[in-house]
């Protein structure tokens, strides 16, 4: 056991950057998935096509290119971002391009009488969307946004590979100072296993508080 | 106040099916019409479009003379616009399927609108909200959500909510064949009793003739979009002129 | 001044990374292949009546859904050969997509099994079938053509995973385009043919799945 606490320190140093890199994204990636959810429905198509764009390109392409390419191309359009700010941004806009999808369908799935129901009242667009279209999506977003969450940690493993020190990079680092490779990878899988849980707990409250009765 | 209605050469496709073959159609101010006719006729069809809810493929619809879809200067106006919401404002449905907001309680579904649509306060839109429930029966259910209440008693928290906005058009499509048989009695009641009050005109889609004959004025007969017989409701029911109305009256009755 | 892109450049490095797309479709056809025959494995495991099988079976599949694919990669990768098994770095990476992947198929055939009708298999053995022939003739091929449409996209899913391999060192696209960065300073071009060439491919893949699936409409799709 003894031998176990030793390497938590180090790593736990990395579980705090994996966490505080999934909480910035995701809580970026929520508003990114609303505005390109419902900017794809919208009829304008200068809205609509470069909603359907981002969409498209960032979840048809691999999240590890993603990261590279922001990392690597953007300084040279003389943007410099630090790779911790490369890392969620992207990692934000690849789950937000999942999200409006599941955004997507769950507006979709709301009952057209609905709708109807509202313009029967007069009710402006802006209205119908926000006071009886999203009430009703929301709780139909939750438990695939909950997935879409769990991708996302999964996907900050990634960002280890250009250079964050996050808990996968930790034990990176001391797999090759101490070669006690088996245990330290053991307990990286808990680790991520643990959170994964929490995010699921989480979700699930979010579904409870959120029930249309 | 009460509203007319006029309908000028209307056409309704959807793809290659023609729904509305040239309606043309004049309803008086205070009127109540029934509408009947097989399915597929076209009758909800042409509420739909009494409610804005669809746009018609060519013809007019004119509501206190007024174009529905057109302005003064005669270009089209988007569904969005001042110009067909301040047409939309005079006109309620009361839809089939109820249509109430499940996440809504009854008095929150009759007040939604007169306080975001109208501007009225909270205080005064429940005021008027718990009116309206009361008039349908619904005095100790303010609280109650959709869910928790049966067919008969959503449809009145529905005909509350359209009420509730005092249109000068009230529109009912088929609202009682979604009920099971022992409630409809007590909605159709109370839809004679707004008809009897003569403060808006209505129009109402139903299969129930008896209803129909004794709560409208005037009753047409829908058949394959077009309009085949449009007569006072006793002559209608009681010496139909043409062959297609007497054959539906006929199968109808033998379905009773 | 050097370009942004230069597309004579583009145009050199094409081949190089043609070869490495031949490494990545390996790593995705191979991994897939292992992913749809364990994870019916798995699935079926999971529906066992014997709680000591079908338990650990849920946890194991429920914890390799919940852990990052990079890690599971470096723990094959490292930690294989501790207890005496040599795969080359490609073998590793196959192996550690169809292990991940499995677990994702697992659930996709228990929602495919567990849509076919209970009178399916009520009626089967009234007929005296074994459970064996049960499962095999009456609910795997009920089971299986609905859900090929979800097995599909794990295909594309896993198809944009195989730059993961480039952290054990295999030389997929990802790490080609590093390699040419690296000597020569561009990185530009290769990554955006890489990027390219994944948006291209997954969306010719994903449009061949909606195919599939209006296909497969004829033996009962979406229930």
């Amino acid at each position: 056991m003894e031998d176990y606490l030793s390497l938590l320190p180090a790593l736990l140093r990395g579980l705090w950057v994996t966490v505080q890199i999934t909480v910035a994204a995701a809580i970026l990636a929520v508003p990114l998935a609303l505005l390109a959810g419902l900017g794809r429905m919208s009829r304008k198509p200068w809205v609509s096509w470069p909603a359907a764009v981002y969409v498209e390109v960032f979840r048809g392409t691999s999240a590890l290119v993603q990261l590279f390419w922001f990392y690597f191309v953007l300084p040279l359009f003389g943007i410099q971002l630090s790779a911790m700010l490369v890392g969620i941004v992207v990692l934000a806009a690849n789950a937000g391009a999942y999200g409006a999808e599941v955004v997507r369908g769950a507006i979709k799935g709301v009952p057209s009488g609905q709708r109807e129901a509202a313009v029967a009242l007069n009710m402006t667009n802006r209205q119908i969307i926000r006071r009886i279209v999203l009430p009703q999506a929301i709780p139909a977003m939750l438990p695939p946004g909950g997935n879409i969450m769990i991708e996302l940690l999964k996907n900050t493993a990634l960002v280890s590979l250009i250079t964050i020190t996050d808990l996968t990079f930790r034990a990176q680092l001391l797999r090759s100072d101490t070669l006690r490779t088996t245990d330290i990878f053991i307990i990286v899988l808990l680790l991520y296993f643990a959170v994964a849980l929490l995010i699921t707990a989480g979700v699930r409250m979010l579904e409870r508080r959120f029930k249309v009765q | 106040m009460s509203a007319s209605i006029e309908i000028k050469d209307l056409h309704k496709s959807y793809g290659d099916v023609d729904v509305l073959r040239g309606i043309n159609l004049s309803i008086p101010a205070g009127q109540t019409v029934a509408v009947i006719g097989p399915s597929g006729s076209g009758k909800s069809t042409l509420l739909r479009m009494l409610m804005t809810l669809d746009k018609p493929t060519s013809g007019e619809i004119l509501i206190d003379g007024q174009s529905m879809w057109q302005n003064e200067a005669g270009q089209f106006q988007r569904s969005n616009s001042p110009h067909v919401r301040g047409v939309r404002g005079k006109i309620g449905m009361v839809f089939q399927h109820f249509n109430l907001f499940p996440h809504k309680t009854a008095l929150g579904n009759v007040i939604e609108a007169p306080m975001h649509v109208e501007g009225l306060s909270r205080e005064k839109a429940t005021e008027r909200g718990k009116e309206y429930l009361d008039m349908v029966g619904l005095g100790d259910k303010f609280d109650a959500y959709p869910a928790q209440l049966s067919g008969g008693q959503k449809q009145r928290v529905g005909i509350a909510r359209a009420l509730a906005m005092r249109p000068e058009i009230m529109l009912l499509d088929e609202v009682t064949s979604a009920l099971d048989p022992e409630l409809v009695g007590g909605i159709l009641q109370i839809i004679q009793d707004l008809s009897a009050r003569r403060t808006m005109t209505m129009i109402m889609v139903t299969h129930q003739m008896k209803f129909a004959e004794r709560a409208s004025d005037r009753t047409l007969f829908f058949d394959q979009g077009n309009i085949v017989e449009d007569a006072e409701s006793s002559v209608l029911f009681g010496q139909p002129k043409e062959a297609r109305t007497q054959q539906f009256l006929q199968s109808v009755i033998e379905a009773e | 001044m050097t370009p942004i892109f230069d597309w004579a450049f583009a145009l050199e490095i094409l081949p190089t990374l043609g070869e490495a797309l031949i490494i990545t479709i390996q790593a995705t056809m191979l991994g897939m292949l292992l992913a749809v025959t364990l994870g019916l494995i798995l699935a079926l495991m999971r529906r066992a009546r014997l709680r000591i099988i079908s338990a650990p079976t849920a946890l194991f599949i429920e914890f390799v859904r919940s852990t990052p694919l990079l890690v599971q990669i470096y723990f094959l990768f490292y930690v294989l050969p501790v207890t005496g098994v040599q795969m080359s770095p490609l073998t590793t990476g196959i192996l550690a997509l169809g292990v991940h992947y499995a677990a994702y198929c697992a659930e996709v055939y228990r929602a495919g099994i567990e849509a076919v009708p209970r009178g399916q298999v009520e009626a089967a053995r009234a007929l005296n079938m074994s459970s064996w022939r049960t499962a095999v003739g009456i609910v795997l091929p009920q089971a299986v053509p609905p859900v090929v449409p979800a097995l599909g996209n794990y295909l594309v899913a896993m198809f944009k995973d195989t730059p993961l391999l480039s952290a054990i060192t295999v030389v997929e696209l990802l790490q080609q385009s590093k390699m040419i960065g690296s000597a020569t300073f561009r990185y530009t071009e290769p990554l955006t043919l890489v990027g390219l060439l994944f948006l291209a491919l997954s969306l010719i893949a994903a449009y061949g799945v909606r195919r599939l699936e209006v296909g497969l409409q004829r033996f009962g799709g979406k229930r």
